[in-house]
């Protein structure tokens, strides 16, 4: 095995797959949440977005990291501000800041002086390159999202299921509606360096989308996510290393692989729970 | 100390400068069992709304279990309307029904509420699905569970809005029978649009179309109804 034991020699190879690991624990607890309440392209909004963030931190000479986290905290905060207030306006308000990010990010690098970023590499992610300092600030977040979600689970999930009961529990749903969107873009800025701001949206939906075939509950959900995630962030940099192709975009289309499989699965066994009902009925009938 | 459980003088409410509810007044004793019906679009929702404190009137007063609504809302089990969520959300029986142990920003659920939920689950005889997806229940059964989230919360009242909109005949009258037995140590009101079944289970029946409330069953004339709804139904009459 060439990827295992390349693995074994060099550092490089080690820090992407822990990354990759990382990157699986945040796709898995906050990607459940976003299947189920159906927010993907809030979420994809928040993650467009960052690349102003990360432009106007380069441009001002910050860590493109600390302004993606900024930018993806401002965004989420606005975005939500936006589904709740203009409601009958939200697709085209997200749309707006999803590009307006963007624009704003590129203008910024173009007027960086001297050496010119990588644009390709936050777009699409570059595991390669992270760095050991990168994987101590990737642990932090999923920290932060991991005690959020133990601490405030139920609070998430009643907000999420039944606003109306929620405020009737004394629960605030609008801070909680916001608390979730901030930690999906912590989750974003996680996963930026894995598979980059475009292919974010795949690894924050598809695995939870997988999960959700088989298991019925949140919190079950959430480890089996994370567990999908782990599993094609781990082929994914197997894959790319044995092909030499791009990790972020063969990291997504197995998780799209995976996700085909599984609906395709699923949609055969409750056809064929179909047929055998109709025939089990079919033979009552007969003996009757 | 009053012992009205709800108690609204001369309410009106809009949306969007349209009136929907207009100098209503109504008051409901504790104990009571009332059917609160009128025709769609007659303001029941909204009435209820009001009471639960998720609506604001915009003259009036009102006063929920002897306080403010907003007060009054945790003594409140809330039934909504059938579809008010998503029913493919990964959520089991038992979940679901703990939601009504929860109370404000933090804390899960502990041993006790625990208990509580499983009582109120055994009091609607949905104990034996508590392990089951909710999407796997049929609609009389989700009812019966929705009933235990608002028995959890332990309230002083309950109000049902159309809890049997979407289930047949049969399994109506068990929800009903179920509530019956309920009111006896509780106060109970059920929105419906169909005043013709609940009339055989409510002791009151309150009318809102839009401008008016008529309560006290035994003052409603056939003419009443006939106004109402624009046809005929069963004149209704309780001794107590």
């Amino acid at each position: 095995m060439d990827f295992i034991e390349a693995l074994m020699h060099y550092e490089f190879l080690q820090r992407a797959l822990i990354a990759g690991l990382l990157a699986a624990v945040g796709c898995g607890l906050i990607g459940t949440w976003v299947v189920v309440k159906r927010i993907s392209f809030v979420a994809g909004g928040i993650a467009h977005a960052v690349l102003g963030g990360m432009g106007a931190a380069l441009f001002f000479g910050f860590s493109p990291l600390a302004g993606a986290l900024a930018a993806a905290i401002l965004s989420a905060l606005l975005i939500g501000a936006i589904s709740l207030h203009w409601q009958e306006r939200e697709d085209t308000l997200i749309s707006a800041i999803w590009a307006i990010g963007m624009a704003i990010g590129i203008l910024f690098m173009a007027a960086t002086p001297g050496y010119q970023v990588d644009l390709i590499s936050y777009l699409f992610g570059n595991i390669l390159m992270v760095s050991s300092s990168h994987l101590w600030i990737m642990i932090v977040l999923d920290i932060i999202l991991a005690v959020t979600l133990f601490l405030f689970h139920r609070q998430f999930e009643i907000v999420i299921f039944d606003e109306e009961f929620a405020l009737l529990r004394g629960v605030p749903v609008t801070f909680f509606y916001l608390l979730l969107l901030c930690l999906i873009a912590v989750t974003v800025v996680l996963l930026i360096q894995v598979v980059g701001l475009i292919l974010v949206i795949a690894l924050l939906t598809l695995p939870a989308a997988i999960a959700g075939q088989f298991v019925h509950t949140l919190s079950r959900m959430m480890i089996a996510a994370t567990l999908i995630g782990v599993l094609v962030a781990t082929t994914g940099l197997a894959v790319s290393y044995e092909t030499d192709l791009p990790t972020g975009a063969i990291i997504t289309l197995i998780a799209a692989a995976l996700y085909l499989c599984a609906s395709l699965g699923m949609a055969y066994r409750k056809k064929r729970h179909k047929l055998q009902a109709v025939n089990a009925e079919g033979v009552n009938h007969g003996a009757a | 100390m009053s012992d009205l459980a709800v108690d609204i003088h001369d309410l009106s409410f809009s949306y969007d400068q349209i009136p929907v509810l207009e100098h209503v007044s109504l008051q409901i004793p504790e104990g009571e069992f009332v059917g609160l019906v009128g025709p769609n679009g007659g303001g029941k929702s909204t009435l209820i709304r009001i009471i639960l404190g998720l609506l604001h009137a915009s003259s009036g007063t009102l006063r929920v279990l002897g306080a403010h609504p907003r007060k009054a809302r945790r003594k409140i089990g809330y039934v909504p309307q059938y579809p008010a969520f998503d029913r493919d959300f990964p959520i089991t029986v038992e979940q679901l029904v703990l939601m009504g142990r929860l109370n404000g920003i933090w804390g899960g659920y502990n041993a006790h509420d625990r208990e509580i939920a499983l009582q109120a689950m055994r009091e609607t005889e949905v104990a034996g699905l508590k392990g089951r997806v909710i999407g796997s229940l049929s609609g009389g059964q989700l009812q019966r569970v929705l009933v235990a989230r608002a028995l959890a919360c332990e309230p002083r009242m309950l109000l049902l809005d159309e809890p049997t909109s979407n289930i047949d005949q049969r399994v109506e009258s068990e929800i009903f029978d179920l509530l019956k037995q309920l009111n006896e140590r509780m106060t109970v009101i059920v929105v419906s649009h169909d005043i013709a079944f609940i009339s055989a289970y409510v002791k009151r029946v309150a009318c809102l179309s839009g401008t008016l409330v008529c309560h006290e069953t035994d003052a409603i004339s056939g003419d009443d109804i006939r106004d109402l709804y624009g046809e005929d139904v069963r004149q209704v009459h309780h001794a107590h």
